[in-house]
């Protein structure tokens, strides 16, 4: 179910495909100048398959999360391209009230900080069943009912006391686990989790990830996972995409990314993070910023730090080629 | 209470001893919005020893809410333990004259977790590592700035970034100033409190490659805190885990790692996500969540998280006790 073959383009059958994100550009106008947050992305999003978005913050990859159900706010635009759901439908084209109905009941997002997404006054039972009468026509005792549900899927101990209870009442972990439960009660296609667990302790974060992992098995849903912590995504994703400076320089299975990443940066990326499970002496390090996106290297835009630039770099910007079954941003790699 | 661990080696070879350190704080509830009344302590440290010799790093893990920081805190002087004994350099810090302290503080440094509020957003960077050496030493103005620039060059910075201002630097390298400052009197111990917690990926390897250069370099002893196993696993020499307020193991880094005891310490080592897509975690090592530090559970502090718990946890604290060499363990398995 999870992993999709997508070796032939032609061959991807169009119900499988979830979200297909063609030359996506979101900028954000400001003072300084135009900042190309995500600046001509391209990804598809299966379904059933846990995605993650990986890179160090400001490379785009929460613009692009957003952008997913058109949550980008001012000075961010989108600027072009085209977001299609289910194939079909172009979700920039939906009116208003076309975009409130998709999101929540066909995409939901967990925040990074539940503390300060779920609203203090009201009981966390209400918040569930305001989405639930929102987007799935259920009133008062059936959506009560829904919500113990949703509780009880994320294993919440006695849902239905703690549905009458206020946010400040649950512990870090469990107001994770009500957002999760928030963000299933109306059974969407794809949740969006924006760094799920970096708030959280590692204990907690242990427990939280084999919620997701299980939420995942038993409902099929989509999730597209962003953080830049790369032992979650080793942990939880099928797929990793990986994201610097507004572009998407890599996207590979999980297994074959860990075990042969073939990008530069994202070598790098694996090289600098101190491993937990052996000793080592110095952690490789990555030369330079993290550039501006106002005014981004011309070309690669890794070159300046990359250790194999070569002429090209500098001057064309490499596309994103296939490469067996993964596909990399790179002048090291033809197409093949 | 721990005598048999502290009274081992010499005092003079430990460069900051801590015994039986104790801090609560008082949790007050009122009466009418206008009585205070006291509803109990919380208990950030309780009776917590161990020791730092010199030129080593010395790792303080465990989750929020263990007393890791104000352990920290209380090193630096920053709180005022509540009873126990500090020593520097076999000197107890807690009953020195205000003279004699500023020859320790002149010692011992602190960076912060948070280098956006740690540096004083209206001076010069310049201007504020230069002012330990303003308060410490007579140099005179053009000695200090001197020694500014080299010590700027030392973590990777420019001269020319001297009269900047902290708002014009990123995190990274804001960082890279708090060590500066910290270390601009040539201090024998640094205790930094989540130094790279809040820094990005390739940021976060080369401020941990630069803090580990330098405690080569000037032969640094550290106290690194950390709730990261792998930032502790990457720094430290010796690691002391820390769970409600209680030290419940402390180990060389090797020994702690591969033959991790306490049950706790196992928990938190297979918490952590490995990157690797091949060693997935199947179960989650710990269940539950810490209970609150005002009403500690009786006994063994770790008994409602634990599966081996027996009768005897309920009643009696463990001590912390030496199993192997190096290898010091606070729990009834090993008694």
């Amino acid at each position: 179910m999870a992993k999709v073959d997508y070796k032939e383009e032609e061959a991807d059958n169009a119900e499988e495909v979830l979200f297909d994100v063609r030359n996506l550009k979101v900028y954000y106008y400001t003072l300084d100048g135009v900042v190309k947050a995500v600046d001509d992305v391209s990804l598809k999003i299966y379904r059933g398959e846990t995605l993650s978005l990986v890179g160090e913050s400001g490379c785009g990859k929460s613009t692009l999360s957003l952008a997913l159900c058109r949550l980008v706010q001012r000075p961010g635009k989108i600027v072009g391209g085209q977001i299609l759901y289910k194939g079909r439908e172009d979700i920039l084209k939906y009116d208003e009230k076309q975009i409130q109905r998709f999101r929540g009941s066909k995409v939901a997002i967990v925040f990074q900080d539940p503390t300060s997404s779920l609203n203090p006054v009201f009981r966390i039972g209400d918040q569930i069943v305001e989405a639930i009468t929102l987007h799935q026509m259920l009133k008062g005792k059936e959506a009560w009912e829904r919500s113990f549900e949703a509780l009880s899927l994320v294993k919440i101990p006695s849902p239905e006391d703690m549905a009458h209870s206020y946010p400040h009442q649950y512990s870090a972990g469990m107001r994770q686990r009500a957002m999760i439960a928030l963000a299933l009660s109306c059974n969407p296609d794809l949740i969006i989790a924006d760094e799920p667990t970096s708030n959280l302790d590692v204990t907690i974060q242990a427990q939280i990830l084999l919620l997701l992992k299980e939420l995942k098995e038993k409902l099929g849903t989509s999730i597209l996972l962003v953080t830049h912590d790369l032992g979650v995504t080793a942990q939880l994703a099928d797929r990793v995409a990986v994201m610097y400076a507004g572009k998407i320089v890599e996207i590979a299975l999980v297994e074959e990314f860990y075990r042969n990443p073939l990008h530069p940066y994202s070598k790098a990326l694996l090289g600098a993070i101190p491993p937990p499970h052996f000793d080592v002496d110095r952690l490789q390090e990555i030369k330079g910023d993290v550039p501006s996106l106002v005014d981004p290297p011309e070309g690669c835009r890794f070159h300046p730090r990359c250790e194999f630039a070569m002429e090209i770099c500098s001057k064309k910007d490499p596309k994103l080629v296939k490469k067996g079954n993964r596909e990399v941003a790179c002048f090291l790699f033809k197409k093949g | 209470m721990l005598v048999s661990y502290l009274k081992k080696g010499d005092s003079m070879s430990y460069l900051l001893q801590v015994k039986d350190l104790k801090k609560y704080f008082p949790v007050k509830k009122y009466f009418l919005g206008l009585i205070p009344r006291k509803r109990g302590d919380i208990k950030a440290v309780d009776e917590v020893s161990f020791e730092i010799r010199r030129s080593e790093c010395f790792g303080l893990v465990g989750e929020t809410g263990s007393g890791k920081t104000t352990t920290a805190r209380c090193i630096v002087l920053l709180e005022k333990p509540d009873s126990g004994e500090i020593k520097f350099e076999g000197k107890n810090i807690l009953n020195m004259s205000r003279k004699e302290l500023k020859g320790v503080k002149k010692n011992v440094q602190m960076i912060f977790q948070d280098p956006y509020t740690s540096l004083n957003p209206r001076i010069p960077i310049g201007k504020s590592i230069g002012e330990p050496l303003e308060l410490h030493t007579d140099l005179s103005s053009r000695e200090i700035r001197e020694e500014v620039i080299k010590m700027l060059k030392e973590v990777g910075l420019s001269p020319v970034h001297y009269y900047r201002y902290p708002a014009e630097f990123s995190g990274g390298q804001r960082q890279r100033i708090s060590i500066a400052r910290a270390l601009i009197l040539k201090p024998k111990l640094i205790v930094a409190d989540e130094p790279v917690s809040s820094l990005d990926v390739s940021i976060k390897a080369k401020i941990l490659n630069l803090m580990k250069s330098l405690q080569m370099k000037y032969d640094l002893s550290y106290l690194i805190i950390s709730h990261e196993m792998s930032v502790i696993r990457f720094i430290s020499h010796k690691i002391g885990v820390m769970y409600l307020g209680k030290l419940v193991e402390i180990a060389d880094k090797r020994s702690l790692f591969e033959n991790p005891m306490h049950p706790y310490t196992k928990g938190l080592i297979s918490s952590i996500p490995l990157p690797d897509p091949e060693k997935k975690m199947e179960t989650a090592p710990l269940k539950g969540t810490l209970p609150s530090p005002i009403n500690p559970p009786s006994g063994c502090r770790f008994r409602t998280r634990c599966e081996q718990v027996m009768g005897i946890c309920k009643k009696e604290v463990p001590l912390l006790r030496k199993v192997e060499k190096d290898h010091f363990v606070a729990c009834h398995l090993f008694s």
